[in-house]
């Protein structure tokens, strides 16, 4: 490993490799997968998203696991495990190593790429968080790919693109290695299908997210699942059939890498469900009011487009056709019986609900709401779009790219200025028998 | 159009404030940088370099990705980064393998005596701490 520079310096220069990370992308998807069918704004949301990881580089202590694991698979590779860090420093519960995997081998060709000319293992760092921003970047495009072809709109499809590319925390939590975003790239997969009527499915991923990498996506899982069992969208046999292969699967993939990995017969949710539910410690870190995700949480990150939900919702025909099933109705594009607005958000009610009974409540604890309310959204978006459009207005096309033109400087701004983020509370000290020269 | 461009205007400036307060977030990482960054300007003449770093540190940015396991002096890295023809890098070659040293990362929790520190070369910690534990070293 050669010198790091000046502070600051390495961390500018991923800059070009993240845009050749964007073009390679966009030339992968286009060659191999024909029908992948990426567009513009897709790509945007990946760029923002990778904007944040190179603002906003390291890790927090919630992300500890996995990124020491990252590191460790990377550095080491799968067989010196007694250089890994859960062993030298292990912690209260046990964490599976699979999503950790899964980045490190995306991660891996760029990293072994960079080491080879010399560059600081702390560009590593940017490449595992890349790459899991790229893992959450797929499905998320596959929902709005499949918004867009529920409702035959291209504006719905890139209204909710526009709707998450402009909030903050989603995006921003996509590239932090927690094991709630390793859960919401199966979430989100499994959304897309919820939004296919792939129905089975849907539950295996659900079942999938929720016993390999949060158990209390359960919380998420029970809603979605009466929802569809109440609509008699799937029958009870099917709806257990896909539960228990999914669940069968999922735990076999996740016992048997991570009783290697861990040395040990283990399923690290299981353990995890016993510490959180069982033992219930999770008020030792803090506790908030009642209403703190409504009042605080979602406001923050949904930020001016809970108007847009509000557009989406406050139909009565709508809520009444949800509540009374398919009938006949209103059959204008975006409305009527295919209207999936309700039947997403009310899940997410019941989620948002049930999670804020617990005392302790962090934002990303909520976080796989965010698509789903965004994908409601959407809907009263284009609607204002078309309306706004049909009034006549000249301008709007230009105004349109005017704006996107403007999201973009707006994140470009802010990235020029991360160098001059001092440590504040933080000081590098040498002891006092210190024995430099300098 | 005016009220949609008005919200995504809206949402995109909410979104700059909130990068800017995430990105003064990580203490830890940036302190990484500025110690290795001062391990390679300084030539430490020990042979085992002994960093502890505290519980902030580690919670707000310092992991695995920020520690280095040798030291090659910086007129190596010079030598490295400035000579692209095959002799210079064998030269560097051999005067790494020379001047090669040793950094070691601990993570020790809850050092509350002054004397437990005496073992390490350098510390990455929060300021009062350091103010406490060295105003007790000079008592």
């Amino acid at each position: 490993m050669a010198s790091t520079g000046p502070l600051g310096a390495d961390m500018l220069s991923p800059i070009p490799l993240l845009v050749a990370m964007v073009v390679g992308t966009r030339l992968t998807m286009s060659g191999l997968f024909r029908h992948a069918d990426v567009s513009g704004l897709d790509l945007l949301l990946l760029f923002v998203a990778w904007a944040y990881v190179y603002v906003c580089p390291f890790t927090k202590v919630e992300e500890s696991f996995n990124i020491q694991a990252a590191h460790d698979l990377l550095i080491f590779g799968p067989v010196e495990l007694e250089k890994f860090d859960h062993f030298e420093f292990p912690g209260v519960v046990p964490r599976t190593f699979l999503g950790a995997i899964a980045t490190a081998i995306l991660a891996a060709p760029f990293h072994l790429a960079a080491a080879a000319h010399g560059a600081p293992k702390i560009w590593a760092l940017t490449f595992v968080r890349a790459s899991l921003a790229f893992l959450v970047w797929v499905p998320l495009t596959r929902l709005g790919r499949a918004l867009g072809q529920h409702y035959g709109s291209t504006t719905i499809r890139n209204s909710f693109l526009l709707i998450c590319v402009t909030q903050f925390h989603f995006l921003f939590y996509c590239s932090r290695p927690l094991p709630n975003t390793f859960g919401l790239v199966l979430v989100l997969w499994a959304y897309t299908l919820w939004v296919q009527r792939k129905f089975s499915g849907s539950v295996r991923l659900f079942a999938a997210a929720t016993l390999i990498f949060r158990c209390d996506t359960l919380i998420l899982c029970a809603p979605v699942g009466v929802s569809m069992l109440l609509r008699r969208q799937i029958s009870f046999p099917a709806f257990l059939w896909a539960a228990v292969t999914g669940a069968a699967a999922s735990v076999a993939l996740t016992v048997a890498v991570d009783s290697y990995f861990w040395s040990r017969l283990i399923w690290p949710e299981l353990d995890v469900f016993w510490f959180n539910v069982i033992l219930n410690k999770s008020a030792d870190y803090g506790v908030q009011p009642l209403l703190w995700y409504l009042t605080s949480a979602l406001p923050r990150m949904l930020l001016v487009s809970a108007a847009f939900l509000g557009a989406s919702l406050l139909v009565p025909r709508r809520l009444w056709q949800c509540l009374r099933g398919p009938g006949a109705g209103a059959t204008e594009p975006g409305d009527g019986a295919r209207n999936l607005s309700w039947e997403l958000v009310l899940p997410m009610i019941a989620f948002v609900g049930l999670y804020s009974l617990l005392p302790h409540k962090e934002l990303r604890f909520i976080l796989y709401c965010v698509p789903a309310l965004n994908a409601a959204s959407a809907v009263g978006f284009a609607r204002a779009l078309d309306v706004a459009q049909t009034r006549g207005s000249k301008g709007s096309s230009f105004l349109s790219k005017v704006l996107a033109m403007f999201i973009f400087a707006v994140r470009i701004s802010s990235i020029g200025r991360v160098e001059f983020a001092e440590p504040r509370s933080l000081v590098l000290l040498l002891s006092s028998h210190s024995a430099f020269s300098s | 159009m005016q009220g949609i461009a008005v919200a995504i205007i809206a949402n995109a400036a909410a979104c700059a404030v909130f990068v800017r307060a995430a990105s003064l977030n990580y203490p830890g990482g940036y302190a990484a940088l500025r110690l290795v960054e001062h391990l390679q300007k300084s030539q430490p003449t020990v042979d085992l370099i002994n960093v502890h770093v505290d519980n902030l540190a580690a919670q707000s940015g310092f992991s695995r990705f920020s520690q280095i396991d040798s030291l090659n002096n910086g007129a190596i890295a010079v030598c490295f980064f400035l000579s692209p023809n095959a002799n210079a890098h064998q030269d560097t070659d051999t005067v790494c393998c020379a001047v090669l040293k040793q950094v070691h990362f601990d993570k020790t929790e809850h050092l509350d005596n002054p004397g437990q520190f005496a073992d390490y070369t350098h510390l990455v910690t929060e300021v009062h701490a350091v103010v406490d534990s060295v105003g007790a070293t000079h008592e």
